[in-house]
């Protein structure tokens, strides 16, 4: 699957490194001094290093934990977010990853112990009684490699004993054996994302099928994982009432309500030169033919369809989920 | 339809082979001496030796080729190694320029069918081979001006083991150097199709939609306007497929303004359907 890792030299003898040279023994190693070598140069085609891309293993130095968006939240008063990863191995023709990095190539920060300080800082610095958020999906899927990168088993621990912090693990993925071998602990929410099934077909590439990441989520919530419901972006199309309606019921007949911690929608939205960014790179998508407009530095659907779908989304979920576990993730910056 | 692909050699003795291989002609007579195939797809140039010379003739290539981003670029040569045997090919998976220290790092999204390693430009012939580089004389110059015009993935450096702690530099002659491309054509050829299917990707990618042309013999557009209708026209590709923008909607306007608004307005109404291409 990788066939070229890059690693930062400081780092070689890292014991995640190690590991995960192991586990490519047949890979290509090419030594840098900096990822950012490798990632950031700007004569990068992002559309084709995502036929073959490959892996960079780095220390983060600074930055480990951000505040989250403005407008980004489940219910915590505080919201952060970390990125242990930059890029992810799906390819979803909606995810502002592709306007964001001119590179494909997957960037793995080996030093966890370092965000996990940060965490702690935080936590301590803030009142007893607050909950805090940490997302850490927002770069990457949080599960989705989890056989290279080892995250959950190694953040899991940590946050069993922080637990005025949530951790929010946001994934498409169906490769939860971490999670369903290890004990539950109740501050961390696996939440999906979900779009319908003709749109996740078309726009999703790569990805289980919806069906399968909603049993995925039965059998966490069957042995007790909070599991949350993405509708993020929401995506508009002919025949989207139904279609999101339909996907609604599937998984609310099938996840108890019990079980499940929050579910958020949220609008489409990109800032207008990174829409400009993906729309080059992929001029014949449907997606970006769309009714999509320039407001407030931002490419999207106009207000009133945003306005329409979300509420028309809200409507179908009162009936399953109380109002309080329902929330609108409107980000208005990046 | 073939991608374009452009191809930087030092020497003429290393050009030989990939000329008479690629059926290519003298073309676009200049200080250097470009070649190339009938339809243009492919292009060779000889820079002569060194990291400026190779600079110079890469931006040379690209602009008697007119390259645009969906050019690939391939720099072809020998180079010497502490161990590889003489004859293997080798892919650089990183090229540094020994007086600069600045590394550029060529994107592998095909399957080379060769070994890679990392490759080294250096400004006089090296005869003790103190690491795993592959050292060499052009690599770092070629790569650098290729970057102006086309994306690493696009951009790629070739060499030819010539010279190792057995073989040294000092033995290398002209024939030897035919002969070592000669033996490595068909690693060559695998290379220039692979590179040219991503340019031939890239240059659809990149590619104006229908009746771009037609309209613009029509109206008169300012750039800004030109930026718009080809976006305008690439949305009526995708949601009105096959059908003639111009009888259909546009006859009636009187000038670019107006068809951008038509345009607009009309493709704004449309329904997307989002379950076929």
């Amino acid at each position: 699957m990788i066939e070229t890792i890059y690693i930062e030299s400081e780092i070689r003898s890292h014991p995640r490194t190690k590991s995960i040279l192991n586990r490519f023994s047949n890979a290509r190693i090419v030594e840098c001094e900096r990822f950012g070598e490798v990632f950031n140069p700007k004569k990068q085609n992002f559309r084709l290093q995502k036929k073959k891309p490959a892996l960079i293993i780095a220390r983060k130095h600074r930055n480990f934990i951000l505040d989250a968006p403005e407008g980004f939240g489940i219910g915590g008063r505080k919201n952060y977010y970390f990125s242990h990863m930059l890029n992810c191995i799906y390819d979803c023709r909606y995810c502002f990853l592709q306007g964001m990095y001119r590179s494909a190539n997957y960037v793995l920060f080996v030093n966890y112990e370092d965000f996990q300080n940060e965490i702690k800082k935080i936590v301590e610095q803030n009142p007893d009684d607050e909950e805090i958020t940490f997302f850490s999906g927002y770069d990457c899927d949080s599960l989705a490699l989890e056989a290279i990168t080892g995250f959950v088993r190694e953040f899991l621990p940590f946050f069993q004993k922080h637990k005025r912090a949530v951790l929010e693990l946001r994934t498409k993925s169906i490769n939860v054996d971490e999670l369903l071998n290890h004990e539950v602990i109740p501050n961390c929410v696996v939440a999906y994302s979900f779009t319908p099934e003709n749109i996740s077909q078309k726009l999703e590439h790569g990805v289980p099928p919806v069906t399968r990441r909603i049993q995925t989520m039965e059998k966490l919530a069957e042995k007790g994982w909070q599991v949350g419901i993405r509708l993020d972006p929401l995506i508009y199309h002919e025949g989207y009432q139904k279609n999101y309606s339909e996907l609604i019921q599937n998984i609310f007949h099938t996840i108890p309500v019990e079980n499940i911690h929050s579910v958020s929608t949220g609008p489409m939205r990109f800032p207008e030169k990174m829409f400009y960014t993906i729309e080059q790179l992929y001029p014949d998508e449907h997606l970006f033919a769309g009714p999509l407009e320039n407001r407030n530095g931002l490419t999207s659907y106009s207000e009133k369809i945003e306005k329409e779908m979300m509420n028309y989304c809200d409507t179908i979920l009162e009936k399953y989920i109380p109002k309080e576990k329902r929330y609108s993730c409107i980000q208005s910056s990046f | 339809m073939t991608g374009k692909i452009n191809i930087v050699v030092a020497l003429p003795c290393e050009a030989k082979p990939i000329i008479n291989h690629f059926n290519l002609r003298k073309s676009d007579p200049t200080l250097f001496k470009i070649y190339s195939n009938q339809d243009h797809s492919v292009r060779l140039i000889i820079s002569g030796v060194g990291s400026s010379a190779s600079s110079r003739a890469t931006k040379q290539l690209a602009s008697v080729s007119e390259a645009g981003v969906s050019t690939a670029w391939l720099n072809i040569g020998i180079g010497g190694h502490k161990e590889f045997p003489l004859g293997t090919p080798i892919l650089a998976h990183k090229v540094t320029d020994s007086q600069t220290e600045r590394s550029w790092f060529p994107q592998l999204v095909f399957d080379p069918k060769c070994v890679t390693a990392s490759v080294k430009t250096v400004e006089n012939p090296v005869f003790n081979y103190l690491n795993n580089d592959v050292v060499e004389m052009e690599a770092s110059g070629f790569y650098s001006a290729a970057e102006s015009y086309s994306t690493r993935e696009m951009i790629h450096c070739l060499k030819i083991i010539s010279d190792n702690f057995q073989s040294p530099a000092d033995k290398i002659i002209a024939d030897m150097v035919d002969e070592l491309i000669s033996k490595n054509l068909s690693i060559i050829k695998e290379l220039v199709i692979k590179l040219q299917f991503l340019s031939l990707e890239e240059e659809k990618r990149t590619s104006d939609p229908p009746f771009v042309q037609e309209c613009l013999s029509r109206w008169r557009f300012t750039v800004t306007q030109i930026h718009q209708l080809k976006r305008l026209l690439r949305k009526w590709s995708l949601l009105q497929p096959g059908k003639d923008v111009i009888n259909i909607l546009l006859l009636g306007c009187k000038n670019s303004r107006n068809v951008i608004q038509t345009l607009d307005i009309h493709l704004k109404n449309l329904p997307v359907w989002m379950g076929h291409d």
